[in-house]
C-alpha cells in the first residue's frame, strides 16, 4: 500500500501548490495573531505596575499629524502648566559606538526615566542614580556579550557631530560604567545605554549641529514623560494634554487597553482558524473530487486487478494524510519565518500602547502544534466522503468513465 | 460468512447470464442469455459481431460487473453471491484481465504496472515483475512509461500484469484489436504459453486469426436492442 501511495502522490501536482499557498497564508495569519497575543500578554506581565509609573503619561511625536505641537522646550513648559502635573521629564535618544579591542558595540543612548528607572543588578559604587556627567548605565549583557568585566571602567564612546548638510565627524567622549541593569528591562528598547541628561543633550545637539547650551529650543525631544500628582489626576492630565494637541497615553490606560485589544485579536484569530479549517475541508474535498474525475479510470484498473473498495479508500486517505502533513510542515515553516520577518519589520512600532521594539514575535508552541494538525485534519476530513464515493465505483463504470 | 477465495479453481462457468443496462423503455440489453464453461489450460474465443455481448461476457466472468440474471461459478463457488471484498479477492488471485485499450497506469513504468497486483498482496519486490517482462521480451524497456512504448509493447505489459499473480484464468477483451498482424501473432503466442502453463484463456475477438488459434469458439448472437 505504501508503494502504491508513493507512486500516486506526485500526480496531485499543481493542486498541491494551491493547497500549500492557501494553508501558508492562513497559518501565517493565525500564528502572527497568536504571536502578538503571546508577546502582548508577556509584556503586560513584565511591566512595572507599581508606584509613580502608573501616574505617567508618555507624550510622543505623531508622524501622522504634522500640525501637532513639536516636543520642544515650549512643549515642556506648556505641559508643566497643566493642573495636576507633578513633573515633566523630556527624553532624548541618541547613539554611540564603543570600539575597544575586545568590545565593539553600538548603543542606543537614552536618559533615565525618573519615574521608571531601569532595575540595576550590579553597581560600581553606592547608588549610581541620578547619573552624573560621564556616567553610563549599561545592560548586563548585549547581543550575548557579558558587560560585567567593564563595570567601573572607562570606555571611549564615539558620538557623531554634524559639520555639514549630510556629513559629520566622530568625536570621542569617555564614559564610566557605573552600573549594569537587567537586560530584560526594555522600556526604551533592548540594549540601551543610559547617560546623564547633560551628556545626552550634548550628543543630540552635536548630532543636529546645534549649540549644546540649549538644544531643547532647536531639537525636539523624542518623548516627554508627564507625571501626575496622583493616579486619580492621570486621566484629567491626559485629556488636557490631548486637548492641546499632544499625543499622550497614560501607562495606566495602555495597560487597560492592551488586554481588550488582545481579546479582539484572540477572537479574530479563532475566526481565522475556523476559516482556515473550512478552506482546507473544501480544498481536501476538491482535491479528491478532481482526483476522482481524473482518476476514475485508475480506480477501475486497480479494481480490475483486485483492489477492494476499502483498499482504494485507504489509498486515498493515506495520500491525503501525507499531503496534509507535508502541507502542514511547509506552511508552518513558511509562516514562522514570515511572522519573524514581520516582527522585525514592526520593531519600534506600537501595538495597543505597547512598544513592539522588544517583542520577540515567536509563535507559541501550542499554536505551532495546532497549525501542524489543522491541514492534516482539514484535508483528510474534507476528502473522506469523496474518497468513499470514489472507492465504491463499480469497476466497469469506473473504467467507462475516463 | 466469508467464502474462501482460492486462486486455483479448475473451471469457470457462466450459466444463462444476461446483462441489461438501464430500466424500462430506456433499457439496453448488452448480453442475451449465454452459458459458457472454461477449463484450465483451454483456449476459448468468444466470437460475434460488434454489440453481440463479447466484452460484456468478459466483464461478467471477471466480476467487473454483475449479471442482470444468471450465475457465475468458479468450481462450486457461486461468485455472484460474493460480497465486494470477496469479489476483489477473486479478481486479485483467480483471474487476470487484459483490455483492448491496455489500461496501464500512465504515471507508472512498465515494471511498476506489472508489479501492481503483487504490491496489492503486500509484496513490494520488483523481481517477479522484471521476470515477467523478460518473458514477454520487454526486459530492456521495463523502466519506460506506457507513452514511451508502442501499442504492441503496451499490450505485452498488460499481459505480463495479468500473469503477475499466477491466475487460473486470463480474460482478454479484444487484446489484439488495436495491433498489427505481426504483433497479434506475438500476443497469441504469449497467450498460448499461458494456456500451456495451465491457465484457462478466454479471448473476446472478432478476428478470424484468433478464432483459428483457439481450441474452442463460442459464437454470440447480436443482442443489440
Amino acid at each position: 500500500m505504501r508503494t502504491a501511495v508513493r507512486w500516486d502522490l506526485h500526480r496531485y501536482g499543481r493542486r498541491l501548490v494551491v493547497l500549500i499557498v492557501v494553508t501558508a497564508i492562513g497559518t501565517t495569519a493565525v500564528l502572527f495573531a497568536q504571536s502578538l497575543i503571546s508577546s502582548g500578554s508577556s509584556h503586560i506581565e513584565h511591566r512595572d505596575l507599581e508606584g509613580a509609573a502608573l501616574r505617567t503619561i508618555t507624550v510622543r511625536t505623531r508622524p501622522d499629524r504634522p500640525d501637532a505641537p513639536a516636543l520642544d522646550d515650549a512643549a515642556v513648559r506648556q505641559l508643566s502648566q497643566i493642573d495636576g502635573v507633578a513633573e515633566v521629564d523630556p527624553l532624548y535618544l541618541s547613539s554611540f559606538a564603543v570600539k575597544e579591542l575586545d568590545l565593539e558595540q553600538v548603543f542606543t543612548a537614552a536618559s533615565v526615566r525618573t519615574v521608571l528607572p531601569p532595575p540595576i543588578v550590579v553597581e560600581a559604587n553606592s547608588s549610581p542614580l541620578p547619573l552624573q556627567a560621564g556616567d553610563a548605565l549599561l545592560p548586563a549583557t548585549i547581543n550575548g556579550v557579558d558587560l560585567r568585566p567593564y563595570l567601573g571602567k572607562s570606555l571611549p564612546a564615539d558620538f557623531t557631530r554634524k559639520v555639514e548638510a549630510n556629513g559629520g565627524v566622530q568625536y570621542r567622549h569617555t564614559l564610566t560604567v557605573v552600573g549594569l541593569y537587567d537586560p530584560g528591562y526594555v522600556e526604551d528598547g533592548p540594549g540601551v545605554a543610559y547617560l546623564a541628561q547633560s551628556d545626552l543633550r550634548e550628543a543630540v545637539a552635536a548630532r543636529g549641529g546645534f549649540s549644546a547650551d540649549n538644544p531643547g529650543a532647536q531639537v525636539t525631544y523624542n518623548e516627554i514623560l508627564v507625571v501626575a500628582t496622583d493616579r486619580a489626576s492621570t486621566g484629567s492630565v491626559e485629556k488636557a494634554g490631548q486637548a492641546q494637541g499632544y499625543n499622550g497615553v497614560s501607562l495606566d490606560r495602555a495597560i487597560q487597553g492592551l488586554p481588550s485589544s488582545l481579546r479582539a485579536l484572540e477572537l479574530l484569530s479563532r475566526i481565522l482558524v475556523v476559516v482556515l479549517l473550512l478552506a482546507l475541508l473544501l480544498l481536501g474535498a476538491s482535491l479528491i473530487n478532481t482526483a476522482i474525475s481524473d482518476r476514475s479510470r485508475e480506480i477501475g484498473i486497480l479494481k480490475s486487478i483486485g483492489f477492494s473498495s476499502r483498499q482504494i479508500n485507504r489509498l486515498f486517505l493515506i495520500e491525503l494524510a501525507v499531503i496534509g502533513a507535508g502541507t502542514a510542515v511547509v506552511a508552518t515553516t513558511v509562516a514562522t519565518l514570515v511572522v519573524a520577518a514581520i516582527g522585525s519589520r514592526l520593531a519600534n512600532h506600537a501595538f495597543a500602547g505597547a512598544d513592539l521594539a522588544a517583542w520577540p514575535l515567536v509563535p507559541p508552541a501550542a499554536w505551532l502544534a495546532f497549525c501542524l494538525a489543522i491541514p492534516i485534519v482539514g484535508v483528510v476530513v474534507g476528502g473522506l466522503r469523496p474518497a468513499r464515493r470514489a472507492a465504491r465505483l463499480e469497476p466497469d463504470i469506473a473504467l467507462r468513465e475516463w | 460468512m466469508t467464502a474462501t477465495i482460492a486462486p486455483n479453481y479448475r473451471r469457470l462457468t457462466a450459466t444463462e447470464v444476461t446483462k441489461t443496462y438501464g430500466s424500462g423503455s430506456d433499457s439496453v440489453c448488452a448480453l442475451a442469455p449465454t452459458s459458457v464453461s472454461i477449463e484450465r489450460g483451454e483456449r476459448v474465443v468468444l466470437a460475434g459481431r460488434s454489440g453481440s455481448g463479447k466484452s460484456t461476457l468478459i466483464k461478467v466472468l471477471g466480476l467487473l460487473t454483475s449479471p442482470t440474471t444468471g450465475t457465475v461459478q468458479a468450481d462450486d463457488t457461486e461468485l455472484t453471491d460474493l460480497n465486494e471484498l470477496e469479489q476483489a479477492q477473486f479478481r486479485a488471485g483467480a483471474v487476470g484481465i487484459v483490455f483492448q485499450s491496455f489500461n496501464l497506469l500512465p504515471h507508472l513504468s512498465a515494471r511498476q504496472n506489472v508489479a501492481l497486483p503483487s504490491v496489492l498482496r503486500g509484496d513490494d519486490s520488483m523481481d517477479h515483475a522484471a521476470q515477467l517482462l523478460e518473458e514477454v521480451q520487454l526486459g530492456d524497456r521495463m523502466d519506460r512509461r506506457p507513452d514511451q512504448l508502442s501499442g504492441g509493447e503496451q499490450q505485452r505489459v498488460a499481459l505480463a500484469r495479468s500473469l503477475c499473480n499466477r491466475p487460473a484464468f486470463i480474460l482478454a477483451d479484444e487484446p489484439t484489436g488495436n495491433l498489427d498482424f505481426d504483433t497479434e501473432v506475438v500476443i497469441l503466442q504469449l497467450l498460448s504459453k499461458a494456456a500451456a502453463g495451465g491457465c484457462g484463456v478466454v479471448v473476446a475477438s472478432h478476428s478470424s486469426e484468433v478464432s483459428a488459434w483457439a481450441d474452442r469458439r463460442l459464437d454470440l448472437g447480436s443482442v443489440t436492442a
